[in-house]
């Protein structure tokens, strides 16, 4: 009769823990599902709010379940997304934290004894070979930790030791294009497009590399993902000191219906409010 | 309706008063530069702009053109013998043009430390200044790119093994060639832009540059040893046309000056700074220091540099530049104090 207690504490415990179990799985699917809603909002400032209420939520549920891939992607991906749209701008340092924050979740989706864990942290020669042996289903994974890292670095180009970590950058966003061009608009195009474009030839840019990558990404997504118009501007038109370009790119994004792309309305709504400002800031720059 | 009108007069007042206290900008600055943006270079630059602008009451600035957007230094002096551009970060390279003698600051093995690189520019710096106001430049400020050092992929201790090397040289520079040729290499001249697949094919497997270049353009991540002793010092300035510069009023012409001594010379000492960092970054990333394997193996490194910079009598400075500055730097080394200044 005494063991009864002790039995019943044992089995409310049980249930609880059966019962966060299910509810942070529920939560996990209701998480994907608002953000594929937050996606398709056009109003910046309501996604703006609406994105930062769900990182501290998502942030929550990886209190009780720090391993929950589904969630530390939606983390890593929120944080990176959040950063780009709404802070970057206006904030760059405050923006390289949350990128810093983003690829802190993204690294905890490679476990540290993993072949490809232990080389994002520690062994940047063994990077490539662990590619290898990933498969297409990592690609989300990689592609958003790659993403954070290397908008992280990019606003911290006085820090060596950033500097050192952008080869790995590379060489994941490489990976991805070989493993799934199509992923994300054409992000890795996108990204490598930004890339070649933003740094001077002597240390690697290569700005007929980064148009052939912008034009790329424009043939994978039809043209719809207004971000990529965007980043050419910026990245590749004021390199070359092509003004005619840079207008023209940017005139095609305010032009575009913000219903050109129901899921990708929110990247398209900041897209639009991005060409506003390129369009004062580089100005001056031919 | 009414309260809109009586507003008129004090929105007109107000424009007035702005347009008193900022004044259009009289006189604009191109400059190029290869630095990328956010870098340290950029963040010195922009402060320097911004000292200028505010010193003259808004009437001087510079319009930047980072990244290379302007092509590379042979670009920025072309540029600005036809009135493009005005004014250029240059190194070795664009000095070579305009004031090819400055260049033996960059010969090897010259300095023991950074203390002797400032003293031999306040000594001989004036000297170079001239000959590149004679080429049409007016520097405003001597901005250090860094200590050279040499990366490779076996050990280096000693010369013996530097000769092994497959060593990468910047297509035709004269001072890599003299260096190279009195270290007994036979180094194989290559575009910059093609060094990273290079190291990576075996092509080569030795190239020199400044620690914070080695991480910018990711040799670091192709090549396992460093040489902890520098092979040079790299020079850099930011010249401005003479035209340009004896168009600009007296006033602005010594603010420009004496702030880009002022901010120049921030610029070197945090290119040192950054440099050291980086040091420290390749550290980590495993780059495996070695040192000359005796006291008489430095000797031979210090013999060596003495020969290189004979090779280059005659091509790039006369052999009395290159007597005085040796003499110099003998009699600081032994009573830095004592020196002539």
């Amino acid at each position: 009769m005494r063991a009864t207690p002790i039995l019943l504490i044992l089995c409310v415990m049980l249930f609880q823990g059966c019962f966060q179990q299910i509810a942070v799985g529920s939560l996990t699917g209701i998480m994907e599902d608002g953000f594929l809603v937050l996606n398709e909002e056009s109003d910046l400032a309501l996604a703006e709010a609406g994105i930062a209420s769900n990182l501290k939520l998502l942030e929550s549920v990886l209190r009780s379940e720090p391993d929950n891939d589904r969630v530390l992607l939606m983390t890593c991906r929120g944080y990176a997304s959040y950063a780009m749209g709404f802070v970057e701008d206006a904030d760059p340092v405050r923006a390289r934290g949350f990128y810093r924050r983003g690829l802190d979740y993204g690294l905890r989706l490679f476990p540290p004894e993993s072949a490809i864990g232990r080389s994002l942290r520690s062994d940047p020669a063994g990077l490539s070979d662990a590619l290898r042996r990933a498969s297409k289903s990592d690609v989300p994974a990689i592609f958003w930790t790659a993403v954070a890292w290397g908008s992280a670095i990019s606003l911290d180009r006085t820090n060596t030791d950033a500097l050192a970590e952008l080869p790995r950058v590379e060489e994941m966003i490489a990976w991805v294009r070989e493993k799934d061009p199509g992923y994300f608009y054409g992000g890795a195009d996108f990204f490598l497009g930004t890339l070649k474009g933003s740094k001077p030839p002597i240390f690697g840019g290569d700005t007929a590399a980064s148009r052939a990558h912008f034009e790329r990404a424009l043939e994978i997504n039809g043209g719809k993902f207004l971000l990529t118009y965007v980043y050419y501007a910026r990245h590749y038109a004021v390199q070359t000191l092509d003004s005619v370009l840079f207008a023209g790119l940017l005139t095609a994004v305010d032009t575009a219906s913000i219903d050109i792309l129901p899921e990708a309305r929110l990247s398209n709504a900041i897209a639009k409010r991005k060409a506003v400002l390129f369009r004062k800031k580089f100005d001056a720059s031919f | 309706m009414m309260k809109l009108f009586r507003m008129q007069p004090l929105l007109l007042a107000a424009l007035l008063l702005c347009a008193v206290r900022a004044p259009a900008q009289e006189h604009v600055i191109k400059f190029a530069t290869l630095a990328p943006e956010g870098s340290s270079w950029m963040n010195v630059m922009t402060e320097f702009d911004d000292a200028v602008r505010k010193e003259s009451g808004g009437r001087l600035g510079f319009r930047i053109y980072p990244s290379m957007v302007q092509g590379d230094e042979k670009d920025y002096l072309r540029k600005m013998k036809l009135g493009q551009l005005h004014a250029a970060g240059i190194t070795g390279n664009g000095l070579t043009s305009i004031a090819k003698s400055a260049r033996i600051l960059e010969s090897p093995f010259l300095f023991r430390d950074q203390k002797e690189v400032d003293f031999a520019y306040a000594k001989f710096g004036p000297e170079f200044e001239d000959a590149m106001q004679e080429a049409g430049y007016v520097n405003l400020g001597w901005a250090e790119v860094g200590s050279v050092y040499i990366f490779t992929n076996s050990p280096v201790r000693k010369k013996d093994d530097l000769s092994m090397t497959k060593m990468w040289m910047w297509e035709t520079d004269p001072i890599a060639e003299a260096s190279f040729r009195a270290l007994g290499i036979n180094p194989i001249p290559l575009p910059i832009t093609e060094v990273l697949t290079s190291l990576q094919t075996n092509l080569i497997d030795g190239v020199y540059t400044v620690p914070l270049a080695a991480i910018g353009l990711g040799w670091f991540t192709r090549v396992k040893y460093m040489l902890d002793l520098p092979l040079a010092n790299a020079a850099g300035a930011v010249v401005i046309s003479k035209k340009k510069y004896l168009e600009l009023p007296e006033d602005l012409r010594v603010i420009l000056k004496s702030n880009g001594r002022k901010y120049m010379r921030k610029l070197t000492e945090v290119s040192r700074t950054d440099n050291a960092a980086a040091l420290e970054t390749l550290k980590k990333n495993g780059i495996i220091f070695t040192q000359p394997s005796s006291d008489a193996e430095r000797l031979t490194y210090l013999e060596i540099g003495r020969s290189a910079r004979r090779m280059l009598v005659g091509k790039l400075y006369p052999q009395d530049l290159l007597d005085r500055l040796e003499s110099a730097l003998e009699v600081y080394r032994r009573t830095p104090a004592a020196a002539p200044k």
